[in-house]
């Protein structure tokens, strides 16, 4: 296609959202909800993944041991476990550091309890092993394994925690992507909606363009380019809405959640939007495009 | 420059619009092809612009077999054939200058070219100052003057008129029959499909009629023929 009849679709096709303006703004409603959604959907599960992940790889287990056990069959057990192809490291955690780690987490603002427990430790016997994994996914047959070591008193592994996050994330996952799906197809046919009504409210210009030798590029480009200036819009919109609630979220976020939680840390809006302007914008033109372009080759024969 | 060869066309259900066609016009012609309605006169128009394609025979137009060219072809032949049609087909929404601009942009004529060729075309039509005004502010002769400036516009090497005056009076119809021979003396030719007898008897030009699909006479001084 010639820039001259790149420039005359290109006109044509803005002239065409401007004359059927009832029609363009309902798609473009429809399309700005729709990635919208989608972009709400996505910023979900970015962030519910983010935090998965870091969770995860956080995940330590601990390995406590019995009275009886003494320091070399501890020692020789820790070789074994560091041996395991799975284990990234076991490191060894006295009682006494096992103490000055709690006292440090729950008492650092509270002296005088602290000071109650004199030089008694509370968690004495309480050597252990925090094994750290390479794949969190193994961590069922570690488990498994070294609760099965002989002078093991105690295994900590958060497995089912871990199992109610990854299922939540699947069903998040498979219900977003249905709603998507079904909000895609919704403004796929709205679209297409706006060009029928393009298409028939210039019927006359069509076939005069015919007429006078118009090439088919030519006479469909402004409804492909009605279409795709409708999806653009449609995906702007919502990146500027959704880029607005982030930054208040974050806001939110720094002041209200990371109080909850140490782990629940969301992505920064750089990193978020570093996804959803690509997914947004393709999207957006690729809803318009498909649109148009199935409208015109079912509704314009040149 | 026009050749029909055999050239029958049956429509599904049987209806035969022409039958057995055979003639041949040569450049610089001035034709009419008459006869009543139902004679298959605006088959033969859709024919020779390959909006439709004969059942039997061969139609040719400016060396091309039609039945050869591809459909990515056919708006080049047709921008080689001007058309204008009894119902004028301007755009309302549009100026005058618009609408004859509109068939330059359409084959992407430059926007220098346009500025030029658009008044030279409405001075030829006798529409100088008309050009912003919009269709419905024109005469239906004036209409058809716009009209046929836009078939003129991209220096088409015929011009096909589809009852060019059948929606004008007399007066009218002889100033567009005028301008037809005109545009005829300056070498393009000029093929007219109507049933407008005073025109055709007027003209003294070659004179083709269609009876039910059956070319009945081909005459070149000819007449209209009212016993068909």
């Amino acid at each position: 296609m010639s820039f001259k009849a790149f420039s005359y679709s290109v006109n044509q096709g803005l002239l065409s959202i401007r004359r059927n303006r009832m029609f363009s703004l309902a798609s473009l409603g429809t399309m700005v909800a729709c990635l919208f959604m989608l972009g709400v959907f996505l910023m979900i599960l970015i962030n519910f993944n983010h935090i998965v992940s870091s969770a995860e790889s956080t995940v330590t287990i601990s390995v406590y041991f019995n009275s009886d056990v003494s320091a070399e069959q501890i020692a020789e057990i820790g070789k074994n476990i560091n041996a395991r192809e799975e284990v990234e490291s076991a490191k060894y955690k006295t009682a006494d550091e096992a103490w000055a780690d709690f006292s440090k987490d729950y008492y650092e603002d509270n002296g005088d309890l602290l000071a109650s427990f004199g030089e008694d430790n509370p968690l004495g016997q309480s050597d252990s092993y925090i094994v750290t994994l390479k794949d969190v996914k193994d961590q069922k047959e570690i488990t498994k394994y070294l609760q099965n070591i002989t002078g093991v008193r105690y295994v900590n592994s958060p497995q089912s925690t871990m199992d109610a996050l990854n299922r939540l994330n699947r069903i998040i996952s498979i219900s977003s992507l249905t709603l998507i799906l079904i909000l895609f197809l919704v403004a796929v046919f709205l679209i297409s909606n706006t060009v029928v009504v393009g298409i028939s409210v210039r019927r006359e210009e069509i076939a005069i363009m015919r007429l006078i030798g118009a090439t088919d590029h030519f006479i469909r480009g402004p409804f492909i380019v009605e279409g795709m200036v409708l999806g653009l819009i449609g995906a702007v919109l919502p990146l500027l809405l959704l880029f607005g609630l982030y930054e208040l979220l974050l806001h939110m976020a720094v002041n209200e959640l990371a109080t909850m939680a140490s782990w629940l840390e969301l992505m920064s809006a750089g990193e978020i939007f570093a996804w959803l302007v690509p997914i947004c914008l393709l999207l957006g033109i690729g809803i318009g495009l498909l649109g148009s372009v199935f409208t015109v080759r079912k509704h314009l024969q040149v | 420059m026009i050749k029909l060869d055999r050239v029958s066309m049956v429509y599904p259900g049987g209806n035969r619009a022409l039958d057995d066609i055979d003639f041949h016009i040569k450049k610089g012609e001035f034709v009419f092809i008459v006869g009543s309605s139902g004679s298959g006169k605006t088959t033969l128009m859709k024919l020779l612009l390959k909006e439709l394609n004969p059942t039997s025979g061969r139609v040719v137009v400016m060396n091309n077999d039609l039945s050869t060219v591809t459909h990515k072809g056919i708006p080049f032949i047709r921008r080689q054939i001007g058309t204008v049609f009894q119902d004028f087909r301007l755009l309302k929404d549009r100026t005058v200058y618009d609408n004859i601009a509109f068939a330059m942009r359409v084959v992407e004529a430059s926007a220098k070219d346009i500025k030029v060729r658009v008044p030279e075309l409405l001075s030829m039509v006798g529409l100088a100052n008309k050009g912003n005004c919009h269709p419905n502010e024109l005469s239906g002769g004036e209409q058809q003057r716009v009209a046929l400036a836009r078939a003129l516009a991209n220096r088409p090497a015929m011009i096909l008129a589809d009852e060019p005056t059948g929606n004008l009076d007399p007066n009218n119809s002889n100033e567009i029959m005028r301008l037809l021979e005109q545009i005829n003396g300056r070498g393009t030719t000029v093929l007219v499909v109507t049933h407008n007898r005073e025109i055709v008897n007027q003209m003294h030009r070659r004179v083709i009629t269609l009876n039910r699909g059956i070319m009945m006479s081909d005459e070149m001084e000819g007449g209209y023929r009212d016993e068909f």
